[in-house]
């Protein structure tokens, strides 16, 4: 695709060593199965196990609202500012407008960033703003908007969704009104089998095995038990894709109660500073 | 190349026409709906597509907006596919600027822009095959886009092109033609009272050849004025039927 | 995409006209506008075709070039897609105004298109690690009005269908590099199979109820739109949702299992018509 390449000063092709140690390693070796008889996959979940997640708020103290995320090795910072000014000279507007920014660090991901990536940061940011629209109340901040920054600092599988449940925590950190949070949730579906929360391994060694059978991503809003983000590629059947929507959504429901928790840990936290700071 | 002549003994070319002889062309006015004017031209292979918004307020920079005139606003693309070789991008490199600055400046001259100051008009041409003469084929299709779209003009411009191989001038010349011949001459006319409004030449040329170019040019021009008006009578005598006169 | 203005009355309507299976153009809601396709209508490329659905005009052409294969995949040719919004159809669209529209189909399309069970990209391959074929498939949106994925779609599988390959021989010198030799003959080529190509079907939540084939006014009326990618088996090979409206799961599952049914009949219906011309 044409890119503009008057910006990037970089080398012209350089490939991390792995790749080359990949290629052999998964074309010669086939005893290294996604998931075994036992039900096991390769960390030892089984296959609609989650890895454990970390959510904290106020990381960066600048801004309004912020949270980080961790999810196995899935490490997701996000800040929230606004309602400000509105950027661009629409002002006819009723409602207040979401704008969100995804970006991928340098060094997030095994193979140093290139620009490929930034066709994916694109897209995932407009995924976001759809996302997250339904969620806000709009109409409280009208010819005003709210800016998302979303970095993924390290991506060992299923960042997208990640950076979505922490762009809702960062959202209602910052006070903003919210009709519901929302939270992401990600499978890979492999042969018959659902690996829920997919880790990098995961997602890139099925599709070097060709075994994949596709990726199913949702945003989902525990308030008002809508969907509102659904993103799946590959090539499976509509009762896979039904299914799959109802397993990612009772894995929301369940990561709901975290996030709701690190808020009303991170409100009284606020709470003991001022009553700390009054004495 | 070796063994490829322009011009064969019998005075036939690559693809059989004579010197004087203009490639087919075929044009229709009208094919979209949604814009002010549009225009669709055939010249033998060069497919080009021109559409015309306007006139209407400035859009981007008021600042732009001139008091006394209307400001002519053009794009010139083409398909990716246009091209034998495939083209990375459709508009923005030189070649396209150069286009779109020329086109500016022939209608520039052509439309009457004392009727809509601080307006603009936007003339978007679009080359979905490229054969050779895409400049003239752009020009014929805007001139015809903006007929359809009501614009006043002086005259309907008239684009050709013109080369000389082997002691012969020759009129519309396609792709194969303009890389060998070494010499292009592109000129756009405004047949009625026969003025040039846009010339370019391309290559070297002894200046005795010169005049017998541009006769050529201009003859060729004048044909294109031909079939122009032809369809533009045409298409509306048609709309006057439908309209029930 | 929509520079159609309706007012809160004319919304009102559409809505309530589709909640009794009523459109304004009096379609019920299942149902698809009829289109013409147009193959081979640009010579310069392997492989054209022109689909116009009442507004929307869609030009693609699809160009097979000779490449290098990816490093991860060096048994496989590649797929590349390019969108063009013309200025033609929208002044908004000069210059780099029609990007953002343009990523968009672009990346709904590799999405549909990324799986290996779609278009063999084995077949592509010339000689492993060293030669492959690369399809350009090249999108110009010349007039946008409504649907714009579905149209965009049976464009693309239209001209991948009537893509020409052409045959090669290849020689092996003495340091082991192969060497293409391309046939000058122009009927000497070879086709792609598109039997297994997905076509996207857009399914628009308008009310209580969703409509196929939304023309622009609906679109706007609506909350958002869920964008399906079905093949001729029925197997899903992409799904989006686009715009700014939340789903629920139920709804989801009912619309999905529309797009995939008429997705169905739309795929057997187009091979039909296209085998049907030869």
């Amino acid at each position: 695709m044409p890119q503009d390449s008057r910006r990037n000063c970089h080398t012209d092709e350089s490939y991390h060593p792995d790749r080359f140690l990949s290629i052999c390693k998964f074309n010669t070796q086939n005893n290294t199965t996604v998931i075994n008889d036992n039900g096991l996959r390769i960390d030892g979940r089984s296959s609609s196990d989650s890895r454990p997640i970390f959510l904290e708020t106020g990381f960066v103290t600048r801004s309004k609202g912020s949270s980080y995320i961790e999810i196995g090795n899935t490490k997701v910072i996000c800040a929230c500012y606004g309602p400000k000014q509105l950027q661009s000279k629409d002002t006819g507007l009723r409602k207040g407008v979401l704008s969100c920014e995804l970006k991928y660090a340098s060094f997030a991901s095994a193979v140093h960033k290139t620009d490929q990536a930034n066709m994916l940061e694109k897209e995932y940011s407009v995924l976001m703003v759809d996302a997250l629209s339904p969620c806000i109340i709009l109409d409280r901040f009208p010819k005003a908007q709210v800016d998302i920054f979303v970095t993924i600092l390290e991506d060992g599988g299923s960042a997208f969704p990640a950076a979505i449940t922490a762009a809702s925590l960062a959202l209602a950190d910052a006070g903003i009104e919210l009709y519901s949070l929302a939270i992401g949730a990600s499978l890979q579906q492999h042969k018959e089998w659902a690996l829920v929360d997919p880790t990098h391994e995961e997602e890139n060694m099925v599709a070097l095995l060709g075994e994949c059978t596709g990726s199913l991503c949702i945003a989902y809003m525990p308030g008002l038990s809508q969907v509102s983000m659904v993103s799946q590629q590959g090539y499976i059947t509509h009762q896979q894709l039904s299914q799959g929507m109802v397993t990612l959504i009772e894995l929301c429901k369940d990561v709901s109660t975290l996030v709701r928790r690190c808020l009303v840990n991170s409100i009284q936290r606020k709470g003991q500073q001022e009553s700390s700071v009054g004495d | 190349m070796a063994g490829m002549t322009m011009l064969s003994d019998q005075g036939l070319r690559m693809d059989g026409r004579r010197p004087t002889e203009l490639r087919k062309l075929s044009c229709r006015l009208g094919v979209f709906t949604q814009a002010d004017g549009s225009a669709y031209i055939e010249q033998g292979n060069t497919k080009v597509l021109a559409t015309v918004y306007g006139p209407h307020e400035v859009t981007g920079a008021k600042s732009k907006a001139l008091h006394d005139r209307v400001l002519v606003n053009c794009q010139y693309s083409m398909a990716t596919f246009s091209t034998g070789e495939r083209k990375r991008r459709p508009r923005g490199d030189r070649k396209s600027i150069e286009m779109t600055l020329h086109m500016q400046q022939t209608f520039e001259a052509a439309i009457l822009t004392q009727l809509y100051p601080k307006s603009q008009i936007d003339i978007f041409v679009e080359v979905l095959q490229s054969d050779g003469g895409n400049y003239c084929a752009s020009i014929n299709a805007a001139t015809l886009a903006l007929i359809d779209a009501g614009i006043p003009m002086k005259d309907i411009v008239c684009a050709c092109s013109a080369s000389f191989m082997k002691e012969t001038a020759v009129v519309d010349i396609n792709h194969l033609e303009e890389t060998h011949a070494g010499t292009e001459i592109v000129m756009a006319i405004l047949p009625k009272t026969e003025q040039i409004v846009f010339l370019q030449i391309n290559g070297r040329l002894h200046e005795d050849h010169v005049p017998k170019v541009i006769d050529m040019g201009m003859k060729g021009c004048r044909d294109v004025h031909t079939v122009l008006t032809q369809t533009v009578q045409s298409h509306i005598a048609d709309a006057m039927a439908t309209m029930g006169e | 995409m929509a520079e159609v203005l309706l007012s809160q009355a004319e919304k009102i309507f559409i809505v309530h006209g589709v909640e009794d299976n009523v459109r304004i153009d009096g379609r019920s809601c299942l149902e698809y506008r009829s289109f013409e396709i147009e193959t081979g209508t640009v010579s310069n490329a392997s492989g054209s075709a022109r689909v116009r659905m009442a507004n929307t005009d869609i030009l693609v052409g699809v160009k097979a070039e000779l490449g290098v294969p990816a490093l991860r995949k060096p048994d496989e040719g590649k797929l590349e897609f390019f969108v063009d919004c013309s200025a033609n159809a929208n002044p908004k669209f000069e210059g780099r105004g029609g990007e953002e529209l343009a990523n968009d189909i672009a990346s709904m399309l590799s999405q549909a298109y990324g799986d290996k069970n779609t278009l063999d990209m084995r077949k592509l391959c010339i000689a492993d690690g060293q030669h492959c074929w690369i399809l350009y498939i090249d999108v110009l949106l010349l007039e946008v009005g409504g649907n714009l994925y579905d149209a965009v779609s049976l464009a693309v599988k239209s001209a991948l269908y009537d893509t020409k390959i052409p045959n090669l021989t290849l020689t092996t010198n003495e340091e082991g590099q192969v060497e293409i030799d391309l046939s000058d003959d122009p009927f000497d080529y070879s086709e792609i199979d598109v039997e297994n190509c997905p076509i996207l079907v857009t399914c628009c939540k308008i009310g209580k109820s969703h409509v196929i084939d939304p023309s622009v006014e609906e679109e706007v009326c609506s909350l958002c739109r869920l964008v399906v990618s079905v093949t001729r088996t029925g197997h899903i090979t992409s799904t989006r949702k686009v715009g700014a409206g939340s789903l629920l799961p139920e709804s989801i599952a009912e619309m999905v299992s529309t797009s995939r049914e008429i997705g169905i009949s739309l795929n057997e219906a187009l091979l039909n018509k296209l085998k049907g011309r030869i």
